[in-house]
């Protein structure tokens, strides 16, 4: 039987930083997508905004719900129109504690398929200093029908050296 | 290296108000993760997806959940008759719109301890909802058998799709 949590491919940013991580040509050969993302940004706050773009599409396609915690208490925000998949809160920023990179885990089922597209975040900044910082479970829809063919990240600051990101394909057969 | 994630069973509802029934779930994986994607058939906008291990509709199952839906809220509920995964879109959403779920099983097939299951849900329409859930299962039985659905555990619409994967330690 058939090993089915395939890396497809991973991007390990280089000794100059990188304003985006891209995941292009992606084939439409599996079920799911799965992306583990591991970030640190230049952007001069504890914390920074991650965002995914499909295929280069902008608009106005993208929505999200997000269930934040940050230390003392839980919120509930909903966007809607939207350019990009907006990860509030889930890179570590430039005055975070050094050395320390978020986690980032994205599911995608059913991306090559014509209905739109489903996506589920979790993401966590942890820091442990005093200071504000957030665990955050997220839904998401990209309202198209199309394909994804390729993946973009980008941040307000870039991304700084050791960031990574992994893109696997989940077979269901 | 051994094989660690591997698919047990994948089906996809071919008309509506079909739900999923996985039968003769080897014991031979250490955990079993269940990947749901899909849309109720249900004439409402959205509906709770839930399901039974073994066929037992006992009130044997549990959950509390943390969730998302424009304001933050914790809910327990116990003695119910299936396990919960929150809601799914159903009939009245928009148009394409499916939702998921990944139920992870662990220690499926041990017979002796309750059987516990961590769920995240994630659906977004017109309604939205983040969902993460721990459910428990009251039986010492292995798991040798998933059933599925919204609305009578079936309710579902054509095009979703449900993976059984099989998760070994070693």
């Amino acid at each position: 039987m058939a090993n089915t949590f395939k890396a497809i491919a991973t991007v390990t940013v280089g000794s100059g930083g990188a304003s985006s991580i891209d995941f292009t040509s992606i084939p439409s050969t599996y079920t799911d997508l799965v992306i583990k993302l591991s970030g640190r940004t230049t952007n001069a706050n504890l914390q920074d905004y991650l965002a995914m773009q499909f295929n280069g599409s902008g608009g106005t396609a993208y929505s999200h719900s997000d269930l934040t915690g940050n230390g003392s208490s839980a919120q509930s925000t909903i966007q809607t129109g939207l350019d990009r998949y907006y990860f509030t809160y889930v890179l570590n920023g430039a005055t975070s504690t050094s050395n320390t990179f978020s986690n980032v885990d994205v599911y995608i089922p059913n991306y090559a398929s014509s209905n739109y597209k489903s996506i589920s975040s979790d993401g966590v900044p942890e820091n442990n200093t005093t200071g504000i910082t957030y665990t955050t479970l997220s839904a998401g829809l990209w309202s198209s029908t199309a394909a994804i063919t390729s993946i973009n990240f980008v941040a307000s600051g870039s991304f700084v050296q050791y960031s990574t990101a992994t893109l696997y394909g989940i077979k269901n057969s | 290296m051994p094989l660690t994630y591997e698919p047990i069973a994948t089906a996809t509802i071919a008309s509506d108000g079909q739900g999923w029934d996985f039968t003769s779930i080897p014991s031979t994986y250490t955990d079993l993760r269940l990947v749901v994607y899909g849309r109720g058939t249900y004439a409402s906008t959205t509906f709770g997806g839930s399901g039974r291990f073994n066929n037992d509709s006992g009130t044997n199952y549990s959950y509390t959940r943390l969730f998302s839906d424009g304001s933050a809220q914790s809910q327990r509920n116990a003695n119910t008759d299936t396990f919960n995964v929150g809601e799914l879109p159903s009939a009245n959403a928009t148009a394409n719109v499916f939702g998921q779920a990944v139920i992870d099983i662990f220690n499926y097939a041990n017979t002796t301890t309750y059987k516990t299951l961590l769920v995240r849900t994630s659906t977004m329409t017109s309604t939205s909802y983040t969902f993460t859930y721990v459910n428990l299962w009251r039986s010492t039985a292995a798991i040798n058998r998933i059933t599925f659905g919204t609305a009578g555990l079936n309710s579902m619409k054509a095009g979703s799709m449900a993976t059984l994967y099989g998760i070994k330690a070693a």
